[in-house]
């Protein structure tokens, strides 16, 4: 009895390290080659500028504010072209598809797509899913990296003020 | 004055919530101290554990590590606490309740006092919407969760009064303060509502245009129900591992818990993705964001603890696996709770940011969890099992998907987690998206899909791999007709998404098979077939319901990835737009006055073969109080696709930019949710009906 009963707790202990292992060993082991294979990275425009010429078939994300008076419509207005910038450096970007509802010149923006031969920025998503006050954190980052971050800072606070 | 009576409502909640944890602590079941459960009144017991601690507290700590690091026997422990369970947590509910209500009433009256109701309300916001502003951020949501986990102590309470006693109500009543005080905490710390300020504003910023929407509101209350039902088997969970004891009662005891959350999970991510595909802005249906995957997470592995629970219910085996799922379970919401409400991984609104880092929560996560983990790993070596099953049996096809689906959490939980550790590393920037989780996750759906149509056919303990075979032949050879036909119409598609059509249907050819296996086939022993249906009882019809409905979602998303048709184009009143089997007519925008915004609402005619079948009314909404546009995507589920309609700004030549999708078989996505979601219902219905019944067919 008391050794059948061992032997159970013993096969018990076994599966159940085996399984927490398995789980472990496969969720890396997955999660690792998806990894290598689809993890996108993010640069600011400067970064950009100091990588380029960039692989175009490379998916990327960009991120900075959108230039005041860059935004410019082609094909009656559902392609449009815009710039990307950190205060230093610049990225022209284009997509075709309706901008969501929070795009703003002077306001903060990532997009994910990738470079075309010309050095422009084909954007197959522009992401906002964030409140109309909100800077993107990788935005605010790059921003403080290209040094211009309080002024945008005073500016936001004044127009929040407004 | 009432945010006030909230304020400290809130307050004597917090310490009523470390009272009951304290008096009902599973420490008194676990260590020998008949001072913390013997005696028999509340107030005296509540004097005496107070006497006691302090006043030999190094008397009390020495027992406390004598017994904490005590070798592991259910010989040394005190007998179960007796005595009235029902007034503490009576009262905290009712507290609870209290504090809720005063914080809608300042939202419905506007009290901009409150910086919270600045924040997230204006003057012209609906009432109905003032209601919903005061559950949906963070901190109106953290008191929600307060108040639903109280009433679910009631509930649990009731169930233990009603139908059968449970040894540890004490010890659950007890963990159940612990996590009500610890959320209280963090309430009240992370980034108090009740706070005011001396000037307030004239007038509040609004609530977030893109939440203003019906179903939006149900978001927050249906996952903190369902947070709350997992916090139920923490608590039993938690209670029950000091002295080894989850067995069949354990696990019968928490089944409608499991299957209430399990239900609530799943609809709060039917909401999340129905709005995220409705809203024109937010991508897709499933954008595997943060605050989807902090649902996700805990509904796969409430998913895993549903089909372990049935294994332990039936045959008394995976203890261990099972209360390991029970406790990752709950621990998979609250993290992913904190993560979905910190601004880790934005992007969050600045307006949550101003509130607090959360910090209170996340040292409640660590402690509570490193507590209920230090107590499995002593149990888990002493839960007594028959663990008697071979490798083709239902048992051992049970254990394996949920162990897929634990890896399926992990992976999830990597791809949420990891972009955050590297930046707080060196700074690099790196997204994970959906192409991540498509790839990663993939092998192990595949792998999950297979089991799942072959598991429900399994005996239970002991199957030969030869009958399975002959039993599942049928299924195989029709499951492969169904690809090859859809290989070869569209013999250009991609292999994987191919794969996931055919093994869908297996699952449903697999399931249908089996039931009527079971409703024809089986003896009927001279009644009528009739019999043979009230046979299959509860849990066999959620889950053959459940599973069709997992199918059918893999089978739409698959095919709507690979077959979805765009066009964005400048389209001219009377313009006709052609996409998929439709033709949409353009018919112009009218603008007209909302509630609170002012909207321009766009007509289409959909057309089908020169037939008129319906009308879409897409429309873009300018809320003026925080200066935003939304923009409302109109959806028509035809009877092969999803038509998917946007408007945008005015073109160049006086047209107007139009998004038009179309996305064949995602309605099957939307049934396929809605199975899972009835599978669910269903099966509690019908439970409690026979419970109610009594002279009922007893669930098998």
């Amino acid at each position: 009895m008391s050794l059948s009963r061992a032997k159970s707790r013993k096969r018990q202990r076994l599966y159940l390290i085996g399984a927490a292992l398995l789980a472990a060993a496969g969720a890396a082991a997955l999660g690792l080659t998806a990894f290598r294979d689809s993890v996108v990275f993010f640069f600011s425009p400067t970064e950009l500028a100091e990588q380029s010429p960039m692989d175009t078939g490379r998916r990327l994300r960009i991120g900075g504010l959108v230039e005041e008076g860059s935004l410019q419509k082609l094909d009656n207005g559902s392609t449009v072209t815009f710039t990307v910038t950190d205060l230093q450096h610049d990225v022209q970007v284009s997509y075709t598809g309706i901008l969501p509802d929070l795009f703003r010149e002077g306001q903060g923006v990532v997009a994910e797509g990738h470079m075309n031969p010309k050095g422009q920025f084909v954007a197959q998503e522009v992401l906002a899913k964030h409140d109309e006050n909100y800077m993107p954190r990788e935005v605010a980052d790059a921003l403080k990296k290209s040094g211009h971050w309080e002024e945008i800072e005073k500016k936001n606070a004044k127009n929040m003020r407004n | 004055m009432i945010a006030e009576t909230g304020h400290f409502a809130l307050i004597l909640l917090l310490m009523l919530g470390c009272c009951q944890a304290v008096i009902f602590s599973p420490l008194g079941v676990l260590f020998r101290r008949p001072s913390l459960s013997a005696t028999s009144s509340p107030s005296l017991q509540m004097a005496g554990t107070a006497g006691t601690i302090t006043a030999d507290k190094t008397g009390w700590w020495r027992s406390f590590s004598q017994a904490a690091f005590r070798p592991f026997s259910s010989d040394n422990i005190a007998p179960a606490p007796t005595g009235p369970i029902w007034p503490l947590p009576l009262l905290i509910c009712l507290l609870a309740i209290g504090a809720q209500g005063s914080l809608i009433y300042s939202f419905v009256i506007s009290d901009f006092t409150l910086p919270l109701v600045t924040h997230y309300s204006h003057s012209s916001t609906p009432v109905f919407y003032r209601i919903a502003a005061s559950i949906s951020p963070d901190r109106g949501a953290t008191l929600l969760w307060i108040t639903l986990t109280s009433l679910a102590t009631i509930l649990v309470l009731l169930q233990n009064a009603i139908f059968k006693k449970s040894e540890n109500a004490h010890a659950i009543v007890g963990v159940m303060g612990l996590i009500i005080a610890l959320l209280a905490a963090s309430v009240l710390i992370d980034g108090d509502p009740f706070a005011r300020i001396g000037d307030p504003p004239l007038d509040g910023q609004g609530f977030d245009p893109q939440s203003q929407d019906i179903l939006d509101i149900f978001y927050s209350p249906i996952l903190h129900a369902g947070l709350a039902g997992l916090s139920i088997i923490f608590a039993a969970t938690v209670a029950a591992l000091p002295r080894a004891r989850l067995n069949r009662a354990w696990a019968e005891m928490l089944r409608p818990w499991a299957l209430l959350s399990w239900t609530l999970l799943g609809a709060a991510m039917m909401i999340s993705a129905y709005r995220a595909y409705a809203e024109q802005s937010w991508g897709n249906w499933w954008y595997w964001d943060a605050s989807e995957n902090a649902v996700l997470l805990p509904w796969l592995l409430a998913t895993a603890f549903l089909h372990c629970l049935a294994v332990l219910e039936k045959t008394e085996a995976l203890k261990p696996w099972t209360a390991l799922l029970a406790l990752s379970t709950f621990g998979a919401g609250w993290f992913g709770t904190f993560l979905a409400r910190s601004d880790l991984l934005g992007p969050l609104p600045e307006s949550l940011r101003a509130s607090g880092d959360n910090a209170v929560l996340l040292i409640g996560f660590c402690f509570l969890f490193a507590g209920a983990y230090y107590l499995f790993s002593r149990a888990a070596g002493h839960l007594r099992e028959n663990a008697d099953f071979t490798l083709v049996s239902r048992e051992s096809g049970m254990f394996i998907n949920s162990v897929l689906l634990a890896v399926a959490a992990a992976i999830v939980m990597i791809g949420t987690v990891y972009p955050l550790f590297l930046r707080w590393l060196g700074g690099t920037i790196i997204t994970v998206g959906p192409p991540f989780f498509v790839q990663a996750l993939m092998p192990v759906t595949l792998a999950m899909l297979l089991l799942m149509g072959l598991s429900p056919t399994l005996r239970w303990r002991v199957d030969g791999a030869a009958s399975v075979g002959r039993r599942m032949k049928l299924a195989l050879i029709l499951s492969v007709i169904v690809t090859l036909f859809v290989w070869m119409r569209h013999i250009d598609a991609p292999p994987l998404p191919l794969l996931g059509i055919g093994l869908a249907a297996w699952v449903v050819t697999a399931a249908l098979g089996d039931l009527w296996e079971k409703l024809w086939r089986h003896r009927d022993h001279g009644e009528s077939k009739y019999r043979n249906i009230k046979m299959l009882g509860p849990r066999y019809i959620g889950m053959s319901l459940a599973h069709i409905g997992m199918a059918l979602l893999i089978a739409g998303g698959s095919a709507s990835s690979l077959w979805e048709e765009q066009a964005v184009l400048s389209a001219r009143t009377g313009q006709s737009i052609e996409i998929g089997p439709y033709n949409l007519q353009y018919e112009g925008v009218s603008l007209l006055p909302g509630e609170n915004f002012a909207t321009r609402k766009a007509k289409f005619i959909i057309y089908r073969n020169a037939q008129p079948v319906s009308e879409l009314y897409p429309e873009v909404r300018y809320y003026p109080i925080r200066g935003v546009e939304t923009k409302e995507s109109a959806i028509w589920h035809g009877r092969d696709g999803d038509l998917h309609v946007s408007i945008g700004d005015r073109a160049e030549d006086s047209g107007r930019i139009v998004d038009v999708r179309f996305l064949p078989m995602m309605p099957w996505v939307w049934a396929g949710m809605l199975l899972i979601l009835l599978g669910g219902v269903i099966n509690m219905l019908t439970r409690m009906i026979l419970l109610f019944k009594k002279n009922g067919v007893s669930a098998p």
